[in-house]
């Protein structure tokens, strides 16, 4: 049991976090714009990358973070601009998959260059430091990574739920015509929830690079884990993101301690196939009441 | 406002294409007609594609670097073609061609160089396992949208890179396999001319080429593209989505895995590093690049992305950032692609509606009872759409559905046509309870109908949507004339001109609204129907449109076919049916004679707002 807690259990819920943390971010563009980002997990690992550049640069750590988050939101407005905004709300699900692919193929090139594409130490993120708390070995960048996971979603929520700004990505979410007729700007919704979704990325990137060496490549992985995890959980659901994720993660963690790591990949997409069978919309998502 | 700076290029280019396309326009008309058609088979194109490739390849010699190149562009080809099949005709994106190359050029390279096995019965079998790798993908992705689709490709794709270090004592794990030779026979030596492979390459791609022209205009592949154009509007015609889908998938990746195959074969050697996620993307890159959905597209789009990157190798990086840059600035400036046009001849259809002679047209006699409702019900969550409604409807007889706005007709035709089961109640055709069947099922049972917004197939000709039409099984003849007759009035009110060959071979994406109506309606009816619905077909019509429309569906209901019309232009409704049905919140108020309408209180308060 303890073995279970130690090995499968903590490092499951820290790294099904991280993959919440990416469901989420897809959640917020996804439910405003109707697009799903594609080079998102490539943002999650732009974060942490462009503190390392930072730094190398001489910038001290807290200038490095501003810097970065700064290269973050700039590069999401790019690709908002770029890749998202002319498919908003568009239904053409082929169009947008294709413009944030291509997004997600130029990040992860751009990404490769500063060190050839090979893994960084990164030091200046939360400790991975591990204590004993209660019995269990358990990192504060653990710790803070399921952490972050509620405090995100609990923000995302209360923000769509209290704010005008969030009411009205909802209206643009449920009709953009109308939505535009009452005065909603389409570009500046799906401006705002492509910031918010980046502002996610970042915090998911400082996130994973104190839990493990910052690797380039890893970007389509997350992209690929984080969409299992909104499949489990439904489409545009931020709740149902969080704990789609959480399945993902102690189920991928499992599978890596009990069988081996190389078969994680398969049995991630094998229970990709199996939510697909029995709840093709996700635990919280609802099939659409008329089709025709 | 940045974003009106990008569009600008190609509204600046219109001019250009525009002449181009009336240049090749012109060229076109001055080749005459039979020369033009023999011009146009795919496989002249395929011999002719085998026969210039051939001569460069002896030209530059099968070993040269120009030969490898040549022979690169027409295995990569392969698979472009292939996954055009899956995400051009099917509509279906997919993120796994690399996988399928991978599983291709594995399952080979381990027949060939770890066992012995000759190139010929290697590669057939990689092909094998690509077609059972795709249907295994496509059969529960099928069911789902785009998104599912392309996630579980990509899914593959990972899994497949991982399988391959897993299993190293079959796949070589990173140090890969060598010594993949061309043999022809169990352990013999390997062929000792250089020629045998890039004939194989060669021919093999030509006759992809050619498969995949005929699996276009194949009655699976026209129902595959009407499918991906408009799934509603497919089912409407008795093509059932799923399988198009299914089938898209696992030939798309059998190409993957013959290209796969192929290329292990040219290289003798394979290693990991050579199926990256980005071969995935660059495939798709290619098709997208090409024209996704077109004949020639794919081939052009392999060729371009082949050559140009190899100018580029002296720069790292800069590959990538371009595949990615290119799509960005395509799905921006031109999504559909160099060669952009998707639909395919089908002359056959048109051919006959063309050629049917007048008719007599009867007397208009409603026959014996041929659709029957009984006390049918329907709930949207706590919403009774319908609650109880029963009538019947008899063979050559027009009935009109009327009734104020949310009374339920639309939910009734949806409910006839198997969009939604039924919560309760019966729906009899001729005999035979239809309730709860799939909208394919039941079109094919002989129920046709139209949709408040045409769902006609964008990418399609007119010839193709009466192809698709095509009036299948056993009709009487004189009622097969009828509908002819019928499809042919409508396509002429249309402004469709049957025997203009550029106008009928027009994609119906360029066509006004008015005209995807009487398409639609054309196509409904010349699948010979049993039961015809029209949903608010005068809607947007003139005064003249709607006479030559009501001429029509009053002669093919003359011919035998029961009409259901919703509408709410009631002097149509007056003037063309035999009985008028009005539903109102649901329940069936009054049914009776037109010329009775307007004398019942209760159909004047709930309609007309008049007490």
């Amino acid at each position: 049991m303890h073995d279970f807690l130690q090995s499968v259990l903590v490092p499951g819920l820290s790294d099904g976090a991280i993959y919440g943390l990416v469901a989420v971010g897809f959640a917020t563009l996804f439910s405003t714009t109707g697009v799903i980002n594609f080079a998102h997990g490539q943002m999650v690992m732009l974060m942490p990358m462009s503190v390392l550049v930072a730094m190398q640069a001489g910038l001290p750590t807290w200038l490095a973070y501003v810097v970065a988050l700064v290269v973050v939101v700039g590069v999401a407005l790019t690709v908002e601009w770029s890749a998202v905004r002319p498919f908003v709300q568009s239904g053409q699900s082929v169009s947008w998959l294709l413009s944030t692919l291509a997004v997600s193929v130029i990040l992860a090139e751009l990404l490769a260059i500063p060190y050839n594409g090979e893994s960084r130490n990164f030091k200046h993120g939360v400790s991975a430091h591990r204590f004993d708390l209660a019995g269990i070995a358990i990192s504060p960048a653990e710790l803070a990574s399921i952490a972050a996971l509620f405090v995100v979603t609990g923000l995302l929520v209360a923000f769509y739920r209290y704010t005008r700004i969030g009411l009205e990505l909802r209206a643009i979410a449920d009709d953009l015509d109308g939505a535009e007729a009452v005065g909603i700007s389409r570009a500046r919704a799906s401006q705002i929830a492509m910031t918010l979704a980046a502002l996610v990325a970042a915090v998911t990137g400082v996130l994973v690079a104190s839990t493990q060496l910052v690797t380039p490549s890893l970007g389509l992985s997350y992209t690929f884990y984080g969409f299992v995890a909104t499949a489990i959980g439904g489409m545009g659901s931020i709740g149902g993101a969080l704990v789609g994720g959480l399945i993902v993660g102690v189920l991928s963690q499992a599978i890596g301690v009990y069988v081996g790591s190389l078969v994680v990949n398969l049995a991630v997409f094998a229970l990709l196939l199996v939510v697909y069978v029995i709840r093709p919309h996700g635990l919280f998502g609802a099939a659409p009441v008329r089709a025709v | 406002m940045v974003h009106k700076l990008l569009e600008k290029p190609a509204r600046a280019m219109a001019p250009v294409s525009r002449a181009l396309r009336g240049g090749l326009e012109r060229t076109r008309e001055a080749v005459p007609p039979p020369v033009r058609s023999v011009l146009a088979a795919p496989g002249l194109h395929s011999l002719l594609m085998a026969a210039v490739a051939l001569v460069l390849l002896v030209a530059w010699g099968p070993q040269s670097y120009n030969g490898y190149v040549l022979q690169l562009i027409c295995l990569y080809a392969v698979a472009t073609l292939g996954l055009n099949i899956t995400t051009g005709y099917a509509g279906a994106l997919s993120l796994g061609q690399g996988a399928s190359f991978a599983i291709g050029a594995y399952i080979t390279a381990i027949l060939v160089a770890s066992h012995g096995w000759p190139f010929w019965i290697a590669i057939p079998l990689a092909v094998l396992g690509g077609l059972v790798a795709g249907a295994a993908i496509g059969f529960p992705a099928g069911r789902f949208g785009a998104i599912g689709l392309a996630m579980l490709s990509l899914g593959l794709m990972l899994v497949v890179n991982d399988m391959l270090i897993q299993f190293q004592n079959v796949t070589g794990g990173n140090s890969g396999l060598s010594g993949i030779d061309p043999r022809l026979w169990f352990d013999h030596d390997p062929v000792e001319t250089p020629w045998v492979v890039p004939t194989v390459i060669v021919v093999v791609a030509a006759l992809c080429y050619w498969l995949h022209a005929r699996y276009r205009v194949s009655r699976l592949g026209r129902s595959t593209v009407a499918v991906r154009d408009e799934p509603i509007g497919a089912s409407a015609l008795g093509i059932s989505g799923y399988i198009t889908k299914v089938a898209g998938f696992a030939v798309g990746s059998a190409l993957g895995a013959l290209s796969g195959g192929l290329f292990a074969i040219l290289s003798a050697y394979i290693s990991p590093d050579a199926f990256s996620p980005n071969l995935s993307i660059l495939f798709l890159v290619m098709v997208v690049l090409g024209g996704s959905g077109s004949r020639l597209g794919p081939v052009v789009g392999a060729a371009l992305l082949i050559l140009i990157p190899l100018r580029l190798d002296a720069y790292p990086h800069l590959n990538n950032l371009l595949y990615g840059l290119l799509l960005i600035v395509l799905m921006r400036l031109r999504p559909r692609g160099l060669f952009s046009r998707t639909a395919a001849p089908a002359k056959q259809a048109l051919r006959e509606i063309a050629g049917t002679p007048p008719i007599e047209v009867p007397e208009r006699a409603p026959g014996a009872p041929i659709l029957r409702l009984t006390d049918l019900r329907r709930t949207f969550g706590g919403v009774n759409a319908l609650r109880g409604v029963s009538f019947d409807l008899a063979r050559g007889e027009i009935v009109g559905l009327i009734g104020p706005n949310g009374s339920g007709k639309t939910t009734l035709l949806n409910v006839v046509c198997g969009h939604y089961p039924p919560t309760a109640g019966q729906i009899e055709l001729d005999g035979a309870e239809i309730g709860g069947q799939s909208p394919a099922a039941i079109a094919r049972r002989g129920v046709a109908r139209t949709f408040q917004t045409p769902k006609t197939f964008p990418g399609m000709s007119i010839e193709e949507h009466l192809a698709l039409a095509a009036a299948r099984g056993d009709r009487e003849p004189e009622l097969l004339q009828a509908c002819r007759r019928g499809a042919l009035a409508l396509l002429e009110l249309g402004g469709f001109d049957p025997h203009d060959a550029a106008a009928i071979t027009r994609e119906s994406r360029v066509m006004s609204h008015g005209q995807l109506r009487f398409l639609e309606a054309a196509t409904a009816i010349s699948a010979c129907p049993q039961v015809l619905l029209l949903d608010e077909p005068a809607a947007g019509l003139s005064a003249s449109e709607i006479e030559g429309f009501e001429r029509v569906v009053s002669d093919v209901a003359a011919a035998g076919i029961a009409v259901i019309i919703v509408e709410h232009h009631l002097e149509m409704i007056s003037r063309l049916v035999d009985r008028v049905v009005v539903l109102d919140l649901g329940t069936l108020l009054w049914e009776g004679r037109p010329e009775d309408l307007h004398t019942v209180d209760a159909v004047r308060a709930a309609y007309m707002g008049v007490a």
